[in-house]
């Protein structure tokens, strides 16, 4: 009795791990004829991924025969996958790609999203500090040396003549709204569209200095790989034309791709929605540009001409090879 | 007839002398040359895995660019610094953890009725991932050495404390008794009997510490750092240069191996002290 008591155990044990697993409710389904796209972004599903939720739900993508889903990871990662072949596409930013081609990696960036880099320096408006030299001497939170915000700081120092030596930098992971509110750090490196936000939303009077206004650092874009634009450049003018529609119509229509949004936000609650909606709105202002997709050569020299002198690649590199405007629609 | 005999007795002569130094060293040290030979036949396999599949260095480097990273990061000095900062925080871990947890699995061995009050607490607080903690005590503790030393204290005070209640409750009731009978008092008792009776569970639990203690230095580091080997992985990521984290996980792995190999070294001078 005692054996046939332990089988039964282990055997409903193993039912339940087979059993299937229920389907994602956010997804719409997709039909066989359409190519399925994972494009690989950082951070959670969260709002500032809004004209690729729009592009997928008002069917963009559908129109070029794509059906394309975020996953969501360190970035990194996606772009190492994008260049070994293993996915089509990734989110990355421009000095991304600029340290992943120097260690190799063959990735290029197709489409321009973000206009204006997303990543400044937070302080408290009753700290006195208002710009970059306002920081020297103080102390500064920064959530790794590594990634965007890195360098975003060490574009504040090349550009912004802030002395680096003089100022207290301490990693504190993704901890800025509280360490400012505790006082533990005079100033932050934050995400534009976040942490000002949310520190406004708690009624925190905040100054901010963004790095655009110092350096034009390349940011946010798509990437794909060589082989890709050599063997289907098709497809990559499709996910080029249907994101670009997609970012254009959440730039026309903030409400509309609110709402549209929502669904691929399971986590989003009606009372966090007037922040987030505060939070497209930031990140709209970051997007908006004279030319929808469209890379700035000068802004590539730019960039990689200071991740040469700061340190941040070993040699000297030629911009050409890393992006491309071929496929941006009007090009 | 004779030759077999002859041949018989020659061959048994032969088996019963004594072996030569030469090959008792053989029989009995020889399997200390499988370390190297294992890891040469690791490396070629490594590099046949990279020639084959044709991998690019930043998936998958061949051993020949971890090498160069390594002799790059050496020759700066940056890796022994990064090194120094993880060993730090590990050691320092390591003797607020250990202590706080023979003291404590002392008390509770001891004592049944505090072991029953604490036990629910001591459980719960040992569930929850230190990975989920970690970032509440950056945010607490700042993101020096104190918080990455409160992980690795937290992570191994745990089988710490489960080895000494269950080294200190297992002495021999009889050799108690025998203390007893020779009226030890509570100091002899503990000197004499006790801590000697438990010393190879506790060897144990500290042997499963030390490898732990890597674990939880990294996993601090990996939530907020600016130095440690966690936080060279992390950089190295962000910088797409895979050779460079290889060569921190295996700084990481060495680390973890002479940590277990001079607590197993200590173990056997101990307790051979024990039973001379």
């Amino acid at each position: 009795m005692k054996k046939l008591s332990i089988i039964l155990t282990a055997f409903v044990i193993l039912l339940a791990a087979c059993a299937p697993k229920p389907a994602p409710t956010a997804e719409p389904v997709s039909p066989q004829t359409l190519t399925h796209i994972d494009l690989g972004v950082g951070f959670v599903p969260n709002i500032q991924f809004a004209p690729f939720y729009v592009a997928q739900a008002k069917g963009f993508y559908a129109a070029e025969g794509l059906d394309v889903s975020l996953e969501h990871g360190f970035e990194n990662d996606f772009v190492a996958l994008t260049a070994q072949g293993e996915r089509q596409f990734a989110i990355a930013s421009g000095d991304q790609v600029i340290l992943a081609r120097s260690q190799g990696l063959p990735v290029v960036y197709v489409m321009k999203w973000y206009e204006k880099y997303p990543v400044g320096v937070a302080a408290l408006a009753d700290s006195g500090i208002k710009t970059p030299t306002d920081l020297n001497g103080r102390t500064v939170g920064i959530p790794g040396r590594f990634g965007a915000s890195f360098v975003a700081w060490k574009g504040l120092v090349y550009a912004a003549g802030v002395d680096e030596t003089s100022i207290n930098l301490q990693e504190i992971g993704f901890t800025q709204a509280e360490a400012l509110n505790q006082g533990t750090v005079d100033a932050a490196v934050v995400y534009l569209a976040n942490e000002p936000v949310q520190l406004a939303a708690e009624g925190k009077s905040v100054n901010v200095i963004q790095v655009s206004d110092y350096l034009n650092l390349v940011s946010n874009g798509i990437v794909t790989n060589e082989k890709l634009i050599a063997e289907n450049p098709e497809l990559v003018a499709k996910m080029v034309r249907a994101s670009l529609k997609g970012v254009q119509y959440t730039i026309d229509h903030p409400d509309e791709a609110f709402e549209l949004s929502r669904q691929f936000i399971p986590d989003m609650t009606d009372a966090d929605a007037p922040t987030q909606k505060k939070v497209l709105a930031a990140s709209i202002a970051l997007w908006k540009s004279e030319r929808f997709g469209v890379s700035d050569p000068q802004a590539w020299a730019a960039s990689v001409a200071f991740m040469h002198e700061s340190g941040l690649i070993d040699t000297d590199m030629n911009p050409d090879k890393m992006f491309t405007n071929r496929f941006v629609v009007g090009e | 007839m004779q030759e077999m005999t002859r041949l018989a007795q020659k061959t048994r002569w032969q088996w019963q002398r004594a072996a030569t130094p030469g090959e008792n060293w053989w029989r009995t040290q020889a399997h200390i040359l499988l370390i190297p030979l294992a890891i040469t036949v690791f490396i070629v396999l490594w590099q046949a895995i990279v020639w084959l599949g044709g991998y690019p260095s930043f998936i998958l480097p061949a051993p020949m660019d971890v090498m160069h990273s390594f002799a790059r990061v050496w020759a700066d000095g940056s890796l022994w610094r990064h090194t120094q900062t993880t060993l730090r925080e590990i050691f320092v871990g390591l003797a607020v953890g250990i202590s706080t947890a023979t003291v404590l699995g002392y008390l509770l061995a001891k004592n049944r009725w505090l072991e029953r009050l604490l036990a629910p607490y001591i459980v719960a607080s040992q569930s929850v991932p230190v990975v989920a903690v970690a970032p509440l005590l950056i945010i607490w503790f700042g993101a020096g050495y104190l918080s990455k030393m409160l992980i690795v204290t937290l992570i191994v005070f745990f089988p710490m404390l489960v080895n000494t209640i269950v080294g200190i409750r297992g002495v021999d009731a009889d050799l108690r008794e025998l203390m007893r009978s020779l009226n030890a008092n509570r100091w002899q008792m503990f000197t004499k009997l006790e801590v000697p009776a438990a010393l190879p569970v506790l060897f144990g639990g500290l042997k499963v510490s030390v490898t732990l203690s890597v674990i939880g230095a990294v996993v601090g580091e990996f939530v907020g750092a600016d130095a440690g080997l966690g936080f060279l992985i992390n950089q190295a990521r962000g910088l797409f240069n895979t050779p460079l984290v290889f060569v921190a996980i295996f700084s990481l792995i060495a680390i973890a191996l002479a940590l277990h190999g001079a607590v197993s070294l200590a173990e056997t001078l101990v307790l051979r002290w024990r039973s001379n």
